[in-house]
């Protein structure tokens, strides 16, 4: 190529990218603020508004910089030099786009002030994706949650999920899907998936958002924890008596041993190949410590450009991608002789919903199924384990999104925005919600309902996260991060649990 | 030489710095929310956006009223440096979204704040335009 065109191309890419990294802060120690250098709006509980032009510095309890307050009719101001994070509602940073579009927002904090909506919203930790209800008999019922730690764009993800719903009587599906959590959620797509099956047959998802339909499900001869102990009593039925890591295990946790297993054991029917694993399942709260209290908490006001710049970028997003999903969810391995090799990796799921998922494993031994559950110490509450002797994969009917409603309203927008998976999101904030109708064909043969969800979220950066930051750089992921995140749920579990339950958000 | 430089520099600006500047906006310099040129079908409604809610705008107009224009009625919505974001064959979810950044309170405005807004043009509620 031509210098003449080399040159202003070359220099013409590395300002693009210049002005996109210039406000990026440098790396600090733990109690050193964080400095925005692009302008900053602070919006305040009461109503007026500091605008910020050269930027601010943001440190555990205040916002720094030379602004200018305006009172709620922007008829009087004042200039500040700093306002207490308690009495500001949100900020935004605005940042000049390097693609030659328009500037565009970056939303960096929500604070207490929000809780003059709703209660408590600062220490909100109820969350991690949209949740999924149907109505039965004037209740609504939870049904799943969609598109799970997908918390940024490059992490969307399409999630598929077991409905226990029937058609209404007028032959549609109807589901409320709420944001019951600090987070924007931006969904790309929802569309229904219908199976077909017989009487004594049940039809899952299975690891990879494949449609499963099995028979003959039994139960386990047995299955051992990782101290030997048989659990098989906690993984029989459907009951609420669940399976999770033994306290004397995760006091034993440490670096680099942090996994728990259990080993079961089923009988194989002759001449099989494979059988299906039948789980019905769904995180604990490791997760969600994990996710706020070690990736945003740990790292303080940091967090707010590790949520809005740097999951945006392809490498930082994949690096924590990457190590997520080795380091998380559940291997499924089948017994090998004296080892056990992986055949199967289940995501995480999410904390709030069970789901039922079937997934398909080789018969090594014949005549006998022996497989490995192995996951980070008390990450899954199991409730139920059975091998399924035959299953067959099926292909689902698609049923698309008819209408969307909002209140009584209809919503065409919302359901362009939905109604396929490309460029177009249906966003919602905390506390929204929205009904999605499907018209499913009628049919008297038993079948039942998935619903698939395509989309992601972002987390609001809460200002107690702000106030307390205990590490010097943004979210490293390893395997010392985990074993942080093992020992705090550890020691908070019940407050945690109590706290996730009291603080969703009500929807209007 | 100093022509490529030249060149490069011309191409930097541009494609940079292309659209409104954040150093030049209103909605980033000042307090206020983005000017807004609305046309409804019989009315135009002109005026400062305060707040963009699931299915309406709430506006400052030139008159100084607060009033609410539902976004289904609106034929043709035009925003300073923006352009015209609301209109027959645009996408509306993320024009909203966009909008919602430029809107002068847009973490939205509780009751109590909205309550203190109208008493002070003199209103006890919003003003609905169609």
């Amino acid at each position: 190529m031509d210098r003449r065109v080399v040159l202003p191309l070359v220099l013409l890419v590395s300002a693009c990218i210049h002005v996109y990294q210039s406000i990026r802060p440098r790396p600090l120690d733990p109690h050193t603020p964080v400095t925005v250098t692009t302008p900053v709006k602070a919006h305040l509980v009461d109503g007026s508004t500091v605008v910020f032009l050269a930027g601010v510095t943001v440190d555990s309890a205040q916002v720094r910089g030379d602004g200018n307050r305006y009172s709620l009719t922007l008829r009087d101001s004042a200039a500040v030099s700093s306002i207490p994070l308690d009495s500001i509602v949100g900020m935004e940073a605005f940042e000049q786009s390097v693609n030659g579009g328009s500037s565009f927002v970056v939303s960096v904090l929500a604070t207490s002030g929000m809780a003059l909506v709703v209660g408590a919203l600062a220490v909100a930790i109820f969350g991690s994706c949209p949740t999924v209800y149907a109505d039965s008999a004037g209740t609504a019922v939870l049904q799943a949650e969609g598109f799970s730690y997908s918390i940024a764009p490059i992490f969307e993800s399409r999630d598929v999920d077991r409905l226990r719903i029937v058609q209404a009587a007028d032959g549609s599906v109807r589901l409320e899907i709420r944001n019951e959590a600090l987070e924007t959620h931006y969904v790309n797509h929802l569309e229904l998936l219908e199976v077909v099956h017989g009487r004594e047959e049940t039809a899952f998802v299975d690891e990879l958002n494949r449609l499963v339909v099995v028979a003959d499900q039994h139960r386990l001869t047995q299955a051992i924890d990782r101290r030997g102990h048989d659990v098989s009593g906690h993984l029989g039925a459907e009951d609420g008596t669940v399976y999770h890591t033994a306290a004397k295990t995760m006091e034993q946790a440490q670096l680099p041993d942090l996994d728990d297993w259990i080993d079961l054991t089923a009988p194989a029917p002759p001449g099989a190949d494979s059988v299906a694993i039948v789980l019905r399942l769904r995180n604990s709260l490791l997760n969600t410590t994990l996710l706020y209290d070690v990736m945003l908490g740990d790292p303080g006001a940091r967090s707010l450009d590790w949520v809005g710049k740097d999951l945006k970028q392809v490498g930082p997003a994949l690096a924590v991608a990457q190590w997520y999903q080795q380091r998380m969810g559940m291997n499924v391995a089948v017994s090998d002789g004296p080892e056990y090799r992986v055949v199967a990796h289940l995501r995480d799921t999410g904390p709030i919903a069970w789901k039922d998922v079937a997934i398909v494993v080789p018969v090594i031994t014949p005549g006998t199924v022996r497989v490995r559950l192995s996951f980070p110490m008390d990450n899954w509450r199991i409730d139920r384990v059975a091998v399924a002797d035959r299953f067959r994969r099926v292909s689902p009917i698609v049923i698309p999104l008819a209408e969307v409603w909002e209140g009584e309203t209809l919503n065409p927008t919302a359901l362009a925005s939905m109604h396929d998976a490309d460029g177009r999101y249906l966003q919602t904030s905390p506390g929204q919600r929205f009904t999605a109708v499907f018209h499913a064909p009628s049919s008297v043969e038993p079948r039942t309902f998935f619903l698939a969800a395509q989309g992601y979220y972002t987390e609001w950066v809460r200002a107690s996260w702000l106030r307390n930051p205990r590490a010097d750089h943004g979210f490293v992921p390893s395997d010392s991060a985990l074993a942080r995140a093992l020992d705090r749920w550890r020691m908070s579990q019940d407050s945690l649990e109590a706290l996730f339950a009291a603080t969703r958000i009500p929807t209007r | 030489m100093r022509a490529h430089i030249a060149v490069a520099g011309a191409l930097l600006l541009a494609a940079c710095y292309h659209g409104p500047s954040i150093y030049k906006f209103d909605p980033v310099q000042r307090p206020t929310g983005i000017d807004a040129d609305l046309r409804l079908e019989k009315t135009r409604v002109t005026g400062e956006l305060l707040e963009v809610q699931d299915t309406t705008l709430i506006l400052l107009t030139d008159s100084r009223k607060v009033v609410s224009v539902p976004v289904q009625g609106i034929r043709s919505g035009a925003f300073d440096r923006l352009g015209v974001m609301i209109g027959e064959g645009l996408d509306l979810q993320p024009a909203l979204t966009t909008l919602r950044s430029f809107s002068r309170f847009p973490f939205g405005l509780t009751p109590a704040l909205r309550g203190r807004l109208l008493a002070i043009y003199g209103q006890t509620e919003v003003e609905v335009v169609r």
